[in-house]
């Protein structure tokens, strides 16, 4: 593997960096691999970054043309990183967008596993091909599955033991994160099963920090650190309901309110019923003939 | 007034028997027949491992929420039940000293002769294409009248929501119009599950029962409970303990439409008892007009 | 037209009105909180239950309480008992406002209220299975027909209004009513008989579901005879009632003859409904003693009692006795059908229900509006029939006459 030209690593500078980069780009035209790091700014037809009196636009667009293959590594490159939240004043963005058009694979992460990019490398190498793509230029070998579903915290989640603040018990027990904003639910990437550096538990989780979602456009830089989200493709845990669970409330204040209605109805009734009991003695009925006079009066409603 | 009172009631008494009904009677009938081209499912209690795939399979299937019913805000995918959000669920039947434990999948029934399909009132609930009893928006009032109905208790009603729908198995049919399985079918490790044709799951069960008699309760559940189902169960411990009803061969709602065709045949009771009820008023009307006449008369 | 019948008159705005209101408001308050957060948060219905205290009281026992159109139609203008029609119209405008209500409480307990219109007007999508459909669209007809047949008392009101084409309009509305109420009548006789009726054999479809001390393919008609018997309840209740608090002579006479009507059909539904039980093998269940029993047994207690009361032709006179009667009888038919819609239904061991406070205090705002309605109804147009002849003054002896005399002037 011959690194023609690195920015960062170059023991060379200005011109001739350079002429190293237009000699290799000559030599082995539609060959070489181009891996582009850092996201691009657009914004003031990209004035923001120059080299050697060309934006970045143009450099990247130039590389990319001749390359075999184009590989954008970490978050910023492939959709923008760190550099493109709000308010992304340069306009930063990733290589797909600058590089419409040409097949970019991206291996987002901040940091992106080494890993995932070399896979894709010594594929290129050994075999000329690319490997399998999401449709956002994700070799599904890596970013095929969320954390969620090979999450070693897994079973602390669907047993529903969670941290509920930091610090606590639970923490100290290495529960689950989600209530304190796991973003590993919405997120592919293969923190949880390929070390970083070859360093188990070298990740958030495993440190016992909720997953930030890193690779996500959506969701890195964008939806705070400790913000609950939704679980993107549920699956059960280790409880089954019975044959027959109890289901449905019986609220005592109810209960007591419909017993007060009904006393209340029935007791209005016999009262009314005992006032027409007294109407209906014989002296009463005599008083209430009264005078003939009375009759022409209207009724007095009560009501 | 003598006449036309002993005529009134003599008209209602006739009409009233007629309209209201006495005791149903159910005469020897046919079980209702399966379309030829009807589908539905096979569960084996004996093959089911409990894994819940088909939960999963199906909450995504058909793009349900999760249900956290079992521990709200404690368990994430945990149904309870049935529900609003849930068209399929495994149900553990924890066994004792004499009946081993079991694993139970509920889903509709897809009944031959369904008893929502009887209840709605303007057909929302319906047999449709290959017997799949399915629900339609727009017909639907949300009167519920189909849970009442339901002998499984099935279709479940939105209650969290303020512009609610009908939630129950489908069948996937969303997919079996694609020319694809229905998801739990397809998701089934161990074919617990399976998904065919009625005659030939029928088959299929039957040709169990027969190979392995030791192994099962020596029944498929389905093949005539309530009229019969499109899906089919097939267990090593009773039916009952499962939740599956002790059902007759005849459809549940048996009853009601014997009564209903006994006073709707083309609506002739109630035109009838109509037609005598103004025959009486206008007597009646006639005579009081005659009665006033002749106390007015000098 | 009835004749006597005239506006009670008096002030709307008294305190048991604007008491009424209070409740009326805050029942209304909670019909808009379901309307925006859906059943689920202001009723305990349940997958389970799915029909609850709404169906129960304010379709099912609401409008079998509005049934006194319906009894009195039945006793005055089919079997033709003239002396019966003061009480004619106030009954018809308690069964408008019975009726309407419970139709206002079926918007309201449907999930999807707003593709209801369709119910009447998809005639090639009606079900003709469908027992429900049939209770829908009978009493979507019988509202339209009772407030038809009440209308004359509104018209008769407009003959003598300020504007001159409401009183022409009232005049030509009244001839063409004289004519044509007829057919009306007959109608407000013939949907009830059916859909009372069918309000019983709704149940009959949860089959097993229901427990077989209520389910009987006898439903429906032990649903028509109750719902006969609690109208000439519901017409005692309201006449004695009105009668009191309006300040006005009772019909105690005319009520005495309806007391005599409702004992043969106490009769009749207690005879059937326990020949049915023994029948069908079902009387063990009648004496297990356990809730649903003693339930049971307290509806035949109920029945029987407020028949018993009104065996005498003396005990029928009273007033009082008609009321505690007339009201023994109204819970002997409601306790039937809370019955046979909520305690009997057995969806399975693993559910409970029991009505919310939401469900409680919509219901009661409701009948407080109901009430309501009926005040201001009753008080501006003529509804109440006239008064029956003062009672005969026993004629006192010499000098206690010319006293009384003296004192009255």
């Amino acid at each position: 593997m011959s690194l023609d030209y690195s920015e960062t690593l170059f023991a060379a500078a200005g011109h001739q960096a350079e002429a190293a980069l237009k000699a290799a780009m000559t030599r082995n035209a539609g060959k070489y691999v181009c891996v582009i790091e850092g996201a691009i700014p657009t914004k003031d037809d990209g004035v923001y970054c120059m080299i050697g009196g060309r934006t970045a636009v143009d450099i990247a667009r130039d590389v990319a043309s001749r390359a075999g293959a184009v590989i954008a590594i970490g978050s910023c490159a492939s959709w923008g990183g760190i550099p493109s939240a709000d308010p992304n004043p340069t306009g930063a963005t990733g290589a797909p967008q600058v590089l419409q058009g040409s097949t970019v694979v991206t291996i987002p992460g901040c940091p992106p596993n080494p890993y995932n990019f070399l896979g894709v490398v010594l594929q290129y190498a050994a075999f000329g091909t690319l490997p399998t793509l999401d449709r956002l230029g994700r070799p599904l070998f890596a970013y095929g599955r969320t954390i969620h579903e090979h999450c070693p915290r897994r079973a602390h989640f669907d047993a529903g033991r969670f941290v509920e603040e930091f610090g606590d018990e639970g923490h100290r027990l290495g529960y689950c994160l989600y209530k304190v904003g796991c973003k590993g639910p919405q997120t592919f990437a293969n923190c949880s099963t390929l070390a970083f550096g070859e360093v188990n538990d070298c990740w958030p989780i495993g440190i016992g920090h909720p997953c930030f979602g890193c690779t996500e456009q959506s969701i890195a830089f964008r939806v705070p650190l400790h913000t609950t989200i939704d679980i993107l493709r549920p699956t059960p845990p280790d409880t089954y309901p019975p044959v027959r669970a109890p289901q449905g409330t019986v609220s005592p204040l109810a209960t007591g309110v419909a017993g007060l209605v009904t006393g209340a109805l029935v007791g209005a009734g016999y009262a009314m019923s005992r006032k027409l009991d007294a109407a209906d003695r014989p002296e009463a009925k005599a008083d209430a003939a009264g005078p003939p006079s009375r009759e022409d009066e209207p009724p007095r409603p009560e009501v | 007034m003598g006449i036309s009172r002993r005529t009134a009631l003599k008209g209602l008494a006739v009409a009233g028997s007629v309209a209201v009904g006495g005791r149903a009677r159910a005469a020897e009938r046919t079980l209702p027949a399966a379309p030829p081209d009807a589908v539905g499912l096979l569960y084996d209690t004996t093959r089911c491992i409990g894994c819940k795939a088909c939960v999963v399979a199906c909450s995504e299937a058909n793009n349900l929420e999760p249900d956290d019913a079992y521990w709200p805000g404690g368990l994430y995918q945990a149904p309870l039940d049935l529900n609003e959000r849930t068209k399929n669920v495994i149900k553990l039947f924890k066994g004792d000293d004499e009946t081993p434990s079991s694993f139970m999948k509920a889903q509709c029934m897809h009944c031959l002769d369904p008893a929502c399909a009887a209840a709605c009132m303007l057909g929302a609930f319906k047999k449709r294409e290959f017997g799949i009893v399915t629900w339609q928006a727009d017909l639907c009032i949300g009167c519920r009248y189909c849970q009442i109905a339901c002998p499984y208790g099935i279709p479940k009603f939105e209650w969290s929501k303020a512009l609610p729908k009908m939630v129950k198995c489908e069948l996937c049919s969303h997919r079996i119009a694609q020319g694809r399985i229905p998801a739990c079918a397809e998701a089934c490790p161990r074919e617990a599950v399976i998904y065919g044709t009625r005659v030939a799951l029928l088959a299929e069960a039957k040709r169990r029962l027969a190979a392995y008699p030791d192994r099962y309760v020596p029944k498929v559940y389905g093949e005539s409970e309530g009229g019969g189902t499109q899906c089919l169960y097939l267990s090593h411990v009773p039916f009952e303990k499962l939740g599956l009803p002790t059902l007759s061969d005849s459809p549940t709602h048996d009853p009601v439409r014997t009564l209903q065709h006994r006073i709707n045949k083309g609506f002739f009771a109630p035109v009838a008892l109509y037609g005598a009820l103004a025959v009486v008023l206008f007597r009646n009307r006639k005579a009081g007009a005659a009665e006033r006449a002749s106390e007015e008369a000098p | 037209m009835s004749v006597g019948a005239v506006p009670v008159g008096g002030r709307i705005l008294t305190k048991p009105f604007k008491a009424l209101a209070a409740v009326a408001a805050v029942g209304f308050a909670v019909i808009a909180l379901r309307f925006a957060v859906g059943l689920g948060a202001t009723t305990a219905m349940n997958d389970g239950y799915a029909w609850g205290l709404w169906i129960a009281y304010d379709v099912v026992t609401g409008t079998a309480f509005a049934c006194g159109g319906y009894a009195l139609a039945l006793l005055v203008y089919i079997m033709n008992r003239g002396r019966y029609h003061p009480l004619v119209r106030s009954a018809i405008l308690t069964s408008a406002m019975g009726y309407s209500i419970a139709g206002f409480s079926v918007m309201l307990d449907i999930g999807r209220w707003w593709g209801a219109w369709k119910v009447p007007f998809f005639v090639w999508r009606w079900n003709p299975n469908s027992v429900l459909l049939e209770v829908a669209l009978c009493i979507m007809a019988y509202v339209v027909v009772v407030w038809i047949e009440l209308s004359p008392a509104f018209f008769e009101r407009g003959r003598t209004a300020a504007l001159p084409w409401v009183r022409r309009l009232s005049e030509r509305a009244l001839v063409i009513l004289d004519r044509g109420l007829i057919w009306i009548v007959a109608l407000g006789f013939l949907l009830p008989t059916m859909h009372q009726s069918s309000l019983g054999s709704l149940m009959l479809i949860a089959g097993p579901r229901l427990h077989p001390l209520w389910q009987t393919p006898f439903l429906p008609l032990l649903f028509l005879i109750s719902c006969l018997g609690m109208g000439f309840g519901a017409v005692i209740v309201e006449s004695s009632m009105a009668s009191r608090f309006f300040g006005r002579r009772p019909h105690t006479q005319m009520l005495a003859g309806l007391a005599a009507i409702v004992v043969p059909i106490l009769l009749a539904f207690a005879a059937i409904r326990f020949g049915d039980l023994m029948a069908r093998g079902a009387l063990p269940l009648l004496f297990a003693f356990d809730l649903r029993s003693v339930l049971a047994l307290l509806e035949f207690g109920l029945v029987v009692v407020a028949g018993a009361m009104l065996v005498t032709r003396t005990a029928r006179h009273r007033a009082g006795t008609q009321f505690r009667a007339a009201m023994l009888l109204l819970a002997a038919g409601a306790l039937y059908r809370f019955d046979t819609y909520l305690v009997a239904f057995q969806p399975g061991p693993q559910w409970s229900y029991f009505p919310s406070l939401g469900e409680i205090v919509v219901t009661v705002g409701l009948v407080a509006f109901e009430v309501l309605v009926y005040l201001v109804l009753v008080k501006q147009f003529p509804i109440l029939g006239a008064q029956p002849a003062p009672p005969q003054r026993p004629r006192p002896s010499g000098i206690a006459r010319v006293e009384r005399a003296g004192v009255t002037g």
